[in-house]
């Protein structure tokens, strides 16, 4: 538009500069370089996941740390218990166990290995008493040292534990990917589209969950035997459903949200609105249940071995060890600590990671210190 | 926010009430306990009480039961005609007279039993029972609508009454079948061959499908078609005639069990009331016991560590031989055809460390014929205790490493290559896997893994069996449980005709022999009998088709008030006589 | 909203009939028989087999079914309690379950949600940390773990409580002492599940403007919480607690057995093992019930609970 005062005005940096918006100092920062930087500040996180690290390093040198072999058995060395070097000074760990015995063999057997004497009484007008022995000395392998103590066919638990981690993970792992991948993506669109096609969606999810998953996964193991193949597979016919349902709960909450019609509006089309804008507020939920979903891998999987569906003998994992232990749980306590201690190790990390990712990753936080 | 603080108002007074309540019990158990220190004095005549614990029992229709949990509760509550229980005099087991007046008359040939019962029977609730109700008891066991699954018990058994599969099927009516009440108190059982007196009495003794129903409980319970009857599915169900009567059947957790005043061989037990609690989980049974909860209770490998000195343990026997099966007319893997490699399998079997450091309480089994088997009942002789038995025991327990090399040797010169094969064990059973691992290492280390490749595999133990009985399977653990007075009646399972056959051991030799010694000449023939099973053992010793591991035992404590009239020594039919023994009051 | 619902009952029905002709199948094309006795005959045991149709084509099966399930009967059990009607069995054995899982419930949601926000409030503070490790003990330390060391060292050897629950029929005070430690060992999965993710929601909602605006009206922190942030937080929140409500029917398999309890914990293993196909099918149809009743009512409450959702609304 002219105006008749057109002259009054004169250009500056008509030929000589272009104007520009004033440059960033430093670099710029993407979303995920953003995440990590906050992600670093969180110390708790960052120990959590170098403890994973150590786990999954363990996890694959720690059987070949000791002079033992996963399934090298010695049955006269059965049911040791745990006898750690420097710890066992303290007390505890040291091969000690406590058995009921007749008086008279406390003389005859356990002469050399006794540590003492708890409490003496009478059944049947038989002598007994319950004594403390030294294992390590009654068997006559001083010499050795079984870290976690070894399982009823005498096989080092050390060894096992770790070998059996090492399934166990690959197992979550496998299993937790497909979960994510296909309950993410699931939930999105069935929550995304909502109508008839959520109503579709969500009776498919309903049959599915519906069907029991002990049979099925009796006919995966009869047929394909047992391996970590089915058994991750088995993990991952219903274990996505959880995770779909949390998306789909996220989508519904924000897709009404005013910045999402306003996005539509300027013409963003239904990926861009999903990936881009919706998805995103769900980030923290999906890492939180990932971290959650490796442990809970571990557990189906350690419920399969229970109910006798777990991995072809002698292969270990952490489910068919706690489940081994389960049955001498109070008699020998040594096979499910040091299971159920890795497992709750694991939980604790993976859930300071996951939290610690969360804050990283949470797009309201972006930026703040 | 709000309903949450209700929630716990609600929860708060929910438990005051209760609370409350609890009060109250306890003032009257304080009550209770100043009566029972004033009668004191008087607790000589108080009920003897034995309180243990049992499994699940899904049925007690006698004509449909499974498990022993449901023939233990049998063996209380319902009476037969006669009855198995200790003898102080002989210190062994002694058949009697229950609903009969005494043991049964035979004819010549031994084909046609007379029973004579007892005048004056009833039944818990007062009714009378007479020959009439044990006529109806067996049409209705061999009903061919009702299809019981006991059935097969008086036709398929060591007993075989005339037309009684033709009536199970409805081929033929029931006044052919040889079962006939001739009047009130008279009971003729016509049999299609003769049989040792010890079989026929053992099939009509003790609780169990030849027990009496009461008619009117059974024909209340019918559905329409009378193809089901709802007998024995609760306490109103479970008419009792045993020396016990059903007072309270909680399903899946208690049962008690009091004298019944009409049977007539009551007196002969000690224990006037038995208290049974379901307790699956076994180390919870161990602290009831220990806790005094209990009087006796049962342990395992796991368990039995701790109390492997204890004076008060006994070991019960079994009747099976657990053994390792080898499909021996593979089709796919020859070398399992070669008897080379089955005995190298048989020699490097640890019998030992199996049964002791394994199952801990089992023998080790490198024979067919359980040890507790009885070859001669009138002296409780039994078989592995003969010399004919004696003579095909392989030395060192069948252990032999040379041997078992040698053998091995042979077979691999003949196959030529690596072998692999697979062991199946039970998905259930923490113990078979632990055989199954242990015997992958011991096989791989003796014969050179370069040699051999042994892979395990779970399989739900009744798919185990369907596969080695259709010939899918290398190597396979199995046993087979039976009679303990008729070790020659079990060989059935090794015979060509069995129907249920999971070995594939064929020998027409063999079956000859089964055959003579159970329905032919040798019946009578006490001494030939002996060596014929024998030599059936032979056979199957050197042919293979399984190779014996162990015999297992269970362990077992009991109260110190109780003084076990066997005194600990576990005997057929009456396993330890508990409810014979002397019990000193509960403190 | 009443056509929604309407919608979504009638949509039940089908999806439970798909359910149940589905597993109906797959039930069946597992190998093995009802018929544990290894020794039977064969030919006694096809019959017997036949009395149940079990040899007929699936499809014929599938009709004999259908025929009953039409009337909500599943006809008789055939391993687990023969004889006895699917239908009364289940009825016997609920109540048990319920009656300890009643008491998890009502000690459990209070239990988690105090703690969630209490471990919220003090986010990254000592009860912060404290709450957080015990709730991944509770979650990570298999169940059976903690009922058997409740078991051997409160009841065994303190002797507090009863080693295992008493057989009375009906709710009396030594029962409920009996019935403490199932209670307890049932409880700890569930506080803290729903502590932790209380304590989750609720970080993420006191971070936001509302909270802000809440407080800048001189509410005080607990006030802003209880009735703004928690209100927000519910929505996931409901996703767990619900299901918690109509999962009081069902039981757990380790607790029960190691505590006697006659309930629902095994009877669907054992139905399956014991190739128990009616209670198998009764058992499967009644859960499925209940849980798509639950889904229903979860997603219903989205909107009771944020009326801004609008559930079945389009994108």
């Amino acid at each position: 538009m002219k105006t008749k005062s057109e002259n009054k005005f004169e250009f500056i940096h008509l030929d000589a500069e272009v104007l520009r918006d004033e440059k960033f100092e430093g670099e710029a920062i993407g979303f995920f370089k953003d995440a990590m930087l906050r992600f670093r500040k969180n110390r708790a996180s960052v120990a959590a996941f170098i403890i994973i690290l150590i786990i999954v390093v363990m996890s694959i040198f720690g059987p070949m740390i000791n002079e033992y072999d996963y399934k090298q058995q010695n049955i006269q060395l059965a049911l040791m218990p745990a006898r750690i070097p420097v710890i066992e000074k303290l007390g505890i760990f040291d091969g000690v166990k406590t058995i009921n015995v007749r008086k008279e063999s406390i003389e005859e057997k356990y002469k050399d290995s006794l540590v003492k004497i708890v409490e003496e009484y009478k059944v049947r007008d038989v002598d007994m008493a319950t004594i403390k022995i030294d294992m390590y000395k009654y068997k006559g392998v001083k010499d050795k040292y079984f870290w976690f103590g070894t399982d009823s066919l005498g096989r080092d638990q050390w060894t096992r534990l770790w070998r059996g981690s090492r399934i166990s993970l690959i197992i979550a792992v496998l299993s937790m990917s497909v979960n994510i991948v296909v309950g993410v993506i699931y939930g999105a669109i069935s929550g995304y589209y909502g109508g008839v096609v959520d109503l579709i969606m969500q009776r498919i999810i309903e049959v599915i969950g519906g069907i029991p998953l002990m049979v099925i996964v009796i006919l995966f193991v009869l047929y394909y035997g047992p391996g970590i193949i089915p058994i991750a597979i088995a993990l991952c016919l219903t274990g996505w459903i959880g995770m779909s349902r949390m998306i789909r709960a996220q989508f519904y909450k924000y897709k009404g949200m005013e910045y999402v019609l306003a996005s539509r509006t300027l013409g963003a089309t239904d990926r861009v609105l999903i990936f881009r804008h919706i998805l995103p507020n769900a980030v923290g939920i999906i890492i939180t249940m990932s971290a959650l979903a490796i442990p809970s891998a571990i557990f189906s999987e350690s419920f399969l071995a229970y109910i006798g569906l777990g991995l072809q003998a002698p292969e270990p994992s952490i489910g068919v060890l706690l489940s081994e232990g389960q049955q001498v749980l109070l008699e020998h306590p040594h096979l499910t600590i040091f299971p159920a201690f890795l497992i709750s190790i694991l939980m604790i990390s993976f859930n300071l990671l996951g939290n610690g990712l969360r804050d990283a990753f949470d797009p309201t936080l972006r930026g703040q210190e | 926010m709000k309903r949450f603080l209700l929630l716990l108002v609600i929860a708060t007074l929910l438990c005051s009430t209760l609370a409350g309540c609890g009060n109250k019990d306890v003032d009257s158990e304080v009550g209770s306990q100043e009566v029972a220190d004033e009668l004191d004095e008087a607790k000589e005549n108080e009920p003897v009480v034995y309180r243990t614990t049992g499994s699940k029992t899904v049925t007690l229709n006698p004509h449909i039961y499974q498990t022993t949990a449901e023939s233990d509760t049998m063996s209380y509550i319902f009476g037969n005609l006669l009855a198995i229980v200790y003898d102080e005099e002989t210190e062994n087991y002694k058949f009697i007279g229950d609903h009969a007046v005494d043991l049964p008359t035979r004819n010549e040939d031994g084909t046609v039993w007379t029973f004579k019962l007892r005048e004056g029977l009833k039944w818990d609730d007062g009714t009378p029972l007479n020959a009439r109700d044990y006529e109806y008891s067996y049409k209705m066991l061999m009903d061919p609508k009702l299809k019981n699954s006991r059935g097969p018990q008086v036709f398929d058994a060591d007993v075989v009454v005339v037309n009684a599969k033709k009536y199970w099927d409805g081929e033929c009516e029931w006044e052919d079948v040889g079962i006939k009440a001739l009047d009130d108190y008279t009971l003729e059982i016509t049999l299609e061959f003769p049989v040792p007196e010890v079989d026929f009495y053992l099939t009509f003794t003790g609780g169990g499908a030849t027990s009496p129903v009461q008619e009117k409980v059974y024909e209340a319970g019918m559905n329409e078609d009378r193809t089901e009857t709802n007998y024995g599915t609760s306490k109103e169900t479970t008419p009792s005639s045993g020396a016990y009567k059903l007072e309270e059947w909680i399903r899946d957790q208690m049962k008690v069990y009091v004298k019944n005043e009409y049977s007539p061989i009551k007196d002969i037990y000690t224990v006037d009331r038995v208290e049974s609690r379901v307790v699956e989980d076994e180390n919870t049974r161990v602290q009831l016991f220990e806790n005094n909860d209990i009087d006796a209770v049962g342990l395992s490998g796991a368990n039995y560590d701790k109390y492997a000195e204890d004076p008060r343990l006994v070991f019960s026997k079994s009747t099976t031989v657990w053994s390792m099966f080898i499909n021996m007319a593979s089709e796919d893997k020859p070398f399992l055809r070669d008897v080379n490699f089955r005995k190298a399998l048989f020699y490097a079997m640890d019998r030992k460390t199996i049964a002791e450091d394994i199952f801990k309480t089992a023998k080790p089994a490198p024979y067919v014929v359980s040890s507790f088997k009885i070859a001669v009942p009138s002296k409780g002789l039994t078989y592995r205790e003969t010399e004919a038995a004696k003579s095909v025991l392989p030395q060192n327990d069948g252990y032999d490493l040379e041997l078992a090399k040698e053998y091995f040797d042979k077979a691999y010169e003949a196959y030529g290559k690596k072998m692999e094969v697979e062991i199946q064990y039970f998905d259930n059973s923490e113990n078979m896997k632990r055989v199954a691992e242990l015997l992958e290492q011991d096989y791989e280390n003796l014969f050179g893994a370069d040699r051999i490749d042994i892979q395990l595999r779970a399989v739900p133990w009744n798919n185990a069996y369907d596969n080695m009985e259709e010939g899918k399977y290398d190597l396979g653990f199995g046993g087979w449980a039976g009679g303990v007075f008729n070790p020659w009646s079990s060989m059935e399972v090794y015979t060509q005709g069995f129907t249920s056959k999971i070995d594939q051991f064929k020998s027409d030799e063999f079956d000859e022999l089964y055959r003579r010694t159970v329905k032919g000449d040798l019946i009578f023939k006490e001494q030939e009998r002996i060596e014929a099973l024998a030599k059936m053992e032979k056979i199957l010793l050197d042919e293979v088709p399984f190779v014996p591991m162990y015999e297992p035992e269970g362990a077992s404590m009991y109260h110190d008030r109780i003084e076990l009239i066997t005194k600990g020594k576990y005997l057929p039919g009456v396993g330890f006589g508990t409810l014979q023994s002397h019990f000193a009051p509960l403190e | 909203m009443a056509r929604y619902i309407a919608q979504r009952l009638v949509l039940m029905v089908i999806t439970l009939f798909v359910i149940v002709s589905v597993s109906f199948f797959v039930l069946h094309s597992m190998p093995g028989s009802f018929i544990n006795d290894p020794r039977m005959p064969k030919e006694v045991k096809k019959a017997i087999e036949d009395k149940y149709h079990l040899n007929e084509p699936l499809i014929v099966q599938y009709g004999y079914f259908l025929k009953d399930f039409v009337r909500l009967d599943f006809g008789i059990s055939i391993a687990l309690q023969p004889k006895v009607n699917v239908n009364k069995i289940l009825a016997t054995k609920i109540p048990v379950s319920m009656q300890v899982n009643i008491f998890s419930l009502i000690l459990s949601i209070p239990v988690g949600i105090i703690l969630g926000i209490w471990a919220a409030l003090k986010k990254n503070k000592i009860p912060d940390h404290v709450i957080s490790i015990l709730i991944i003990a509770f979650i990570s330390i298999p169940s059976f773990v903690f009922a058997s060391l409740l078991q051997y060292f409160i009841a065994f050897k303190l002797g507090w409580f009863p080693i295992v629950v008493t057989t009375e029929q009906t709710l009396t005070w030594s029962k409920f002492v009996s019935m403490v430690l199932p209670i307890l060992a049932l409880s700890f999965g569930s506080i803290a599940g729903i502590a932790r993710y209380t304590r989750a929601e609720l970080c993420e909602a006191l971070n936001s403007e509302y909270m802000l605006l809440a407080k800048s009206k001189g509410l005080t922190q607990v006030q802003a919480t209880t009735r703004h942030a928690m209100r927000n937080s519910f929505i996931p929140l409901a996703n767990i607690i619900i299901p918690m409500f109509t999962g009081i029917m069902g039981g757990s398999l380790v607790i029960e057995k190691i505590f006697s309890i006659p309930g629902m914990g095994s009877v669907m293993v054992e139905a399956i093992n014991a190739k128990d196909y009616p209670v198998a099918m009764g058992v499967l149809f009644w859960y499925s019930l209940v849980g798509l009743l639950t889904i229903l009512i979860v997603d219903l409450s989205y909107g009771i609970i944020d009326p801004r959702i609008r559930i079945g609304g389009r994108k």
